[in-house]
């Protein structure tokens, strides 16, 4: 899969954004929320888990980060520049559009290697460890009142009675936020959909 | 560790040689002084430039000069406050994104060399009147974590700021960038996901040969208000080591932040009286206090209840009950805190006096000048 969206994504440079780093800079973080997919033009990168387990060696015509742009999910890895790198950073809406066009590729298929690929390489996602993202769903989605969207939250009191920090209930929000459950406003939650909310309460 | 707040000796001094004023504000300068020199220490290769904003106070701003900050100043007003009291103009950055271009015109006449900006139309006034200017290009930040996020009014979007950046470059100007990550921000990682935005940005400039001379991490560093906070040391470590880790190894050139609130909040204390103490149900517990302060006499950050100062009675061991604390004025507008619980004694009475902590940072110009006939908030400077 990877190989052929790489074969995709590569006569369409001009639909994506150049970037040039110089050798030794960080590309993206384990753990960052990232839904580009970048095409690697020149150089070397090297994906890292943890705080030095190599797992591979990418160069021109190498792609990396479409794990995190079919499955929403954070970085599994790190991507550093091992030289001096010149790469093409397409958007997720791009690389979904160049799958659903191409006949070698299949949206379904993709994702189900995706997911087998997460749990091949067993990579946790360290910026949900620990985070009260299912207790918060639960909290909020107790609190939605028919067809009401708004939750009033105070987040100082929300995250005593959850028993976390205000920092942990941020990251925490900050998660649904991205998942595309709820978007956030001053003083208040807003429920984007309810019915993903109760999923990911009864799933975390 | 968790930081603690005390009223000092000094203001408690001034306080008691002052009986009859109230309310009164009493900034005490040793405070701002230890502040300054605590982050000054925690964030090595960072410079300071204070936001006049928070506090302009003419003693407080010519300590910092001496102190050697630099400032981040918002109008021609604030520009010309900082040069009369000895800073030079190449310690100043125009940080306001909103400018007339005479504003533009005169703050280059007067020698300031750095410019936000985050528009097209802010961009050409940059390139007419600031030719060779340091322009820095605000991106938009979440705000998340803040209890006062600034998002919506400032900053574009990353792909805005590339072709704005890209056009400045090529007028001659110094490209940088800037964010804020929400003032009163208590995730001391809300640095690091603005850096990884930076990073995508600096990385599609270098694809045109263009290099990032700047990036300002703006200002977000809490005070000390009813929430507990992590020391600066911790901020300044996880900050400084976000840097290395989106900007490094090659560090552009220039990094700055723009503190105001950490640097000025808690060295102020705030006495005001209690003018009535009201039940307003038989079956509501709540008493509402009303004090000789409010929203239109310098606690305008109250608003939507964002900040919410410590309050403090003398004597210790007494009773509490729940209260809802309101100002002075006759608009309806004028309450401090009705959803946040706020316990007070129950034998308050008109005429005790309290104490709020930690009201130094956007209050003393943050008064209207005489709603209500009420006169703007009165400020001893302890220097
Ligand atoms: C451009 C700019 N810089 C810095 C600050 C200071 O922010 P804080 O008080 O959160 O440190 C502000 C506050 O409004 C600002 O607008």
């Amino acid at each position: 899969m990877r190989e052929q969206l790489a074969t995709a994504l590569a006569p369409l440079t001009d639909r994506g954004v150049r970037r040039r780093y110089r050798e030794g800079a960080l590309i993206f973080a384990e753990g960052d929320r990232g839904s580009e997919v970048l095409l690697v033009t020149d150089g070397v990168v090297h994906l890292v888990v943890g705080s030095d387990r190599d797992i591979a060696a990418l160069g021109p015509g190498d792609l990396l980060g479409e794990f995190a742009a079919l499955d929403g999910r954070p970085r599994s890895a790190s991507a550093h520049a091992r030289t001096a790198v010149e790469l093409v950073a397409f958007s997720a809406s791009d690389v979904l559009d160049v799958i659903e066009r191409s006949p070698d590729l299949d949206l379904a298929a993709s994702r189900t290697t995706v997911a087998s690929g997460r749990r091949h390489t067993e990579m946790r996602s360290v910026a949900v460890g620990g985070l009260p993202v299912g207790q918060l769903a639960r909290r909020l989605a107790a609190r939605l009142d028919g067809d009401h969207r708004m939750v009033d939250i105070d987040a100082g009191a929300l995250a005593t009675s959850l028993e976390v920090s205000r920092e942990q209930l941020a990251r925490a929000l900050d998660e649904l936020h991205h998942r595309g459950v709820v978007a956030l406003e001053r003083g208040r939650v807003v429920v984007l959909d309810a019915d993903d909310l109760r999923r990911v309460a009864d799933e975390e | 560790m968790l930081c603690r707040v005390t009223i000092t000796e000094r203001q408690r001094s001034c306080f008691a040689a002052h009986p009859d004023r109230s309310p009164l504000l009493v900034v005490d300068l040793d405070v701002v002084r230890q502040r300054y020199e605590d982050l000054v220490a925690a964030l090595p290769g960072v410079t300071v430039f204070y936001a006049v904003k928070a506090n302009p106070l003419p003693e407080l701003v010519s300590m910092l000069v001496e102190l050697g900050s630099s400032f981040d100043v918002a109008s021609i007003g604030e520009i010309e406050q900082c040069l009369a009291v000895g800073a030079p103009p190449e310690r100043l950055s125009f940080g306001n994104t909103v400018k007339k271009a005479d504003a533009v015109r005169r703050a280059a006449e007067l020698g300031v060399t750095r410019y936000a900006f985050d528009s097209e139309c802010e961009l050409e006034k940059l390139v007419a009147h600031a030719p060779g200017s340091l322009a820095f290009c605000r991106i938009l930040c979440d705000g998340f974590g803040a209890a006062w996020p600034l998002s919506r009014k400032f900053g574009c979007a990353p792909d805005v700021a590339r072709e704005l950046l890209l056009e400045a470059a090529r007028h001659g100007l110094r490209p940088g960038v800037s964010f804020h990550v929400g003032s009163q921000q208590f995730d001391p990682a809300a640095w690091d996901r603005a850096l990884a935005t930076v990073a995508d940005l600096r990385a599609e400039l270098l694809a045109e040969d263009v290099e990032l001379e700047l990036v300002n991490l703006g200002g977000g560093l809490p005070g000390t208000y009813l929430e507990a906070i992590r020391p600066v040391d911790e901020y300044g470590s996880d900050i400084v080591a976000a840097l290395r880790r989106r900007l490094g190894p090659d560090l552009p050139p220039e990094m700055l932040v723009e503190p105001g609130r950490y640097l000025v909040a808690d060295a102020g204390a705030l006495r005001c009286e209690v003018v009535t103490v009201a039940r307003k149900s038989t079956t509501d517990e709540h008493r509402w206090v009303y004090l000789d302060v409010g929203m239109f006499s310098g606690l305008a950050e109250v608003m939507d209840e964002a900040i919410r100062y410590r309050v403090l009675t003398d004597g210790a061991d007494r009773p509490t009950g729940p209260v809802v604390l309101a100002g002075p004025t006759c608009d309806s507008a004028d309450i401090l805190y009705e959803t946040v619980d706020y316990q007070l004694p129950l034998d308050l009475r008109a005429g005790e006096r309290l104490y709020l902590q930690s009201v130094g940072a956007y209050s003393t110009t943050y008064s209207t000048i005489g709603f209500n006939g009420f006169p703007p908030l009165d400020v001893e400077v302890l220097g």
